[in-house]
């Protein structure tokens, strides 16, 4: 993968994470819906207990996450596509949704944006996010995840063509991983 | 008067909070519930080889299930006799032996120990008949779920489950391949008593259009449930609720998938039209137009049908619990199809289910409103629908309104009697007077 140096790129892309956070936080939902490609594939492996494989012993791939992560048929805990996308987003406002009333409270930081060449006209773009969550008086809790995303240039904005969210739970010990991340 | 009516009332109409909150009532579910029940371990699709194993619990006790090399089932509890450690650790593998990692103990697939390295060191041998892991007694099978039990006298799991066999068929007999369950579980922890879950999945479909108004207020499967829906007790413990499509009902009305977000798919559709003879063919003509929603299998195994999802209600504490959740599809369903019906497990339910989201945060609220100790003189209304179920001449068990809390009435009889059975039988027990105290 080759790394983009260009400064204007790299800002650019920065601060499209922190208006994103920024939106997510201020619960714009649905302005955040247009932030997505068509074809936005949004995931969230589970992230299982996984034993070592010892015919790998002695090389770093015994150690490598990807043999964690659920595959195939193995169900994700998210597996989302514009239109599941567009249902969480509207849910909030629907008025009905009794985890968004009360409010939840969140507050997001992003770090370690690292941006490589992808495609035609895309970005591999990986970042951690740091979320502290609060609900109720005092349900507060830190949730802390890795995304690796596909960004797309369309009509000269930015828009996510891909995410795909690393966790390092195996059991969940947050409220939830339903709302958007 | 008997031990536990303080805390269920004959009838079951009242039961008290401390049900739900008591860590003295815990103690004695793990004995007489947790140790004397059918608990579901495993699917037999997730030990398919020789060698395979997946770890699992019977209430807080963390079970060991393998395929032995003689292609058998078996059930060991995960602790090294040596010093106590667990020597299976990953979620699943496939292995021949498990060396525990403090001394290098290692034990067969089958739980004998096989070798010590202190003995070679020592010169000595170790009485290994009495050192293997301790076994769960019993281990049977129904359509490749597996269940244990600790108590060796319990009752053969045909007999336990009993009628909800004819139910259960409905998903895992459905077609010749039978049901697989597929990847490792979903897990996460719920500040909720284990039985919390469990209750909703034995027939609460009166919750659906309030706490799921979002997503549920007014749709078309509401309706359906409401109209053509039963609450069915097939046996005391276990409950089902179904929609029983009428017999003039259109084939797409009867069909698997004919919800969710597979509701207009019209691949899924045509794939479950095409099915449906042989549905009818092997499940008789009344299942072929019964829809599922949710089942429990005392004491706390759930399914829901439609959303292809088993899961477990895992002790961990009066107010804890840790729910384990599967995919669960029928295996001859060819692999794009099976992907659209995967989504309907995971856009609505595990840790980023839209619905699942809800019923987590309103089990973890009831577990706050009932850890108030001054309304503990004034117990929740279990009494909704009494007198109102009947026998029906086409579905096994009593079946009431979908609004009819006989389901809950039923299960909290029968968990009421095995404590005080229990109880009875361990009547010089420290903790009966513990319990006592409480009441
Ligand atoms: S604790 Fe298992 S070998 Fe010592
Ligand atoms: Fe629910």
């Amino acid at each position: 993968m080759k790394a983009v140096n260009n400064l204007k790129t790299v800002h650019q892309i920065q601060q499209f994470y922190y208006r994103e956070a920024r939106m997510l936080d201020e619960r714009q939902f649905q302005s955040w819906i247009d932030l997505l490609a068509p074809g936005i594939e949004y995931t969230m492996p589970n992230r299982s207990n996984c034993g070592v494989d010892i015919k790998l012993k002695n090389k770093e791939e015994i150690l490598n996450i990807d043999q964690e992560l659920s595959t195939g048929l193995q169900p994700h805990i998210r597996d989302d596509n514009l239109m599941t996308l567009t249902f969480r987003a509207n849910r909030p406002t629907s008025g009905l949704s009794m985890t968004d009333n009360p409010l939840t409270r969140t507050r997001r930081s992003i770090s370690n944006i690292e941006i490589y060449k992808h495609g035609h006209k895309t970005f591999k773009v990986y970042n951690n996010v740091n979320m502290s969550y609060s609900k109720y008086e005092k349900d507060n809790h830190q949730y802390n995840f890795q995304r690796q995303d596909v960004l797309q240039v369309i009509d000269g904005g930015l828009k996510i063509l891909q995410r795909k969210i690393i966790i390092e739970w195996n059991v969940i010990t947050a409220p939830t991983l339903a709302m958007i991340l | 008067m008997s031990y536990l009516d303080e805390f269920v009332s004959a009838d079951a109409h009242r039961i008290s909070r401390r049900v739900f909150t008591a860590e003295e009532i815990y103690r004695q579910e793990k004995r007489h519930i947790f140790g004397q029940n059918w608990i579901y371990l495993s699917h037999e699709s997730q030990i398919p080889n020789a060698g395979d194993y997946a770890l699992a619990y019977i209430g807080e006790t963390p079970i060991i299930v393998t395929r032995g090399l003689d292609n058998q089932i078996h059930a060991s509890i995960n602790s090294c006799t040596h010093r106590g450690l667990p020597v299976a650790r990953a979620d699943r593998g496939n292995t021949k032996r498990f060396i525990c990692p403090y001394h290098g103990w290692s034990y067969d697939l089958q739980g004998n120990l096989g070798a010590a390295p202190q003995e070679r060191k020592l010169g000595i041998k170790l009485d290994k008949d009495n050192l293997g892991l301790k076994k769960v007694p019993r281990v049977e099978t129904y359509l490749g779920l597996i269940f244990g039990c600790i108590n060796p006298l319990i009752e053969p799991l045909e007999t336990y489950l009993g009628d909800m066999r004819w139910y259960l068929d409905c998903m895992f007999d459905r077609s010749g391949g039978g049901a697989e369950v597929v990847g490792t579980p979903h897990k996460w922890s719920i500040n909720c008593n284990w039985k919390v879950p469990v209750e909703n999945q034995l027939g609460d479909v009166a919750h659906g259009p309030h706490l799921h108004g979002a997503l549920l207020k007014g749709s078309s499967q509401v309706d359906e449930i409401e109209r053509l829906g039963f609450n069915i007790v097939p046996k005391d413990g276990h409950g089902v609720a179904v929609r029983l499509m009428p017999e003039d009902a259109s084939l797409e009305d009867k069909i698997f998938a004919k919800d969710g977000l597979t509701l207009f798919d019209k691949e899924t559709i045509a794939y479950m039209q095409e099915q449906h003879a042989e549905v009818e063919e092997r499940l008789g003509k009344v299942r072929a137009r019964l829809k599922p929603l949710c089942y429990s299998i005392y004491p706390n195994l759930s399914l829901l049908w439609g959303n292809s999802t088993l899961r477990v209600s895992q002790p961990r504490g009066a107010g804890k619990t840790e729910y384990w959740s599967w995919w669960v599809v029928g295996k001859d369903i060819p692999d794009s199809i099976k992907m659209k019906l995967q989504k309907n497990y995971t856009f609505f339910f595990g840790p980023g289910g839209i619905l699942e989201q809800e019923d987590s945060e309103a089990w973890t609220q009831q577990y706050a409103g009932n850890n108030i100790d001054y309304v503990d003189d004034q117990y929740l209304y279990f009494g909704l629908g009494e007198g109102e179920q009947h026998k029906h001449p086409e579905l096994p068990g009593m079946a009431g309104s979908v609004f009819n809390e006989h389901y809950v009435r039923a299960f909290y009889k029968r968990w009421k009697r095995e404590i005080e059975d229990g109880m009875s039988m361990e009547k010089l027990d420290p903790q009966l007077i513990a319990l006592k105290n409480l009441a």
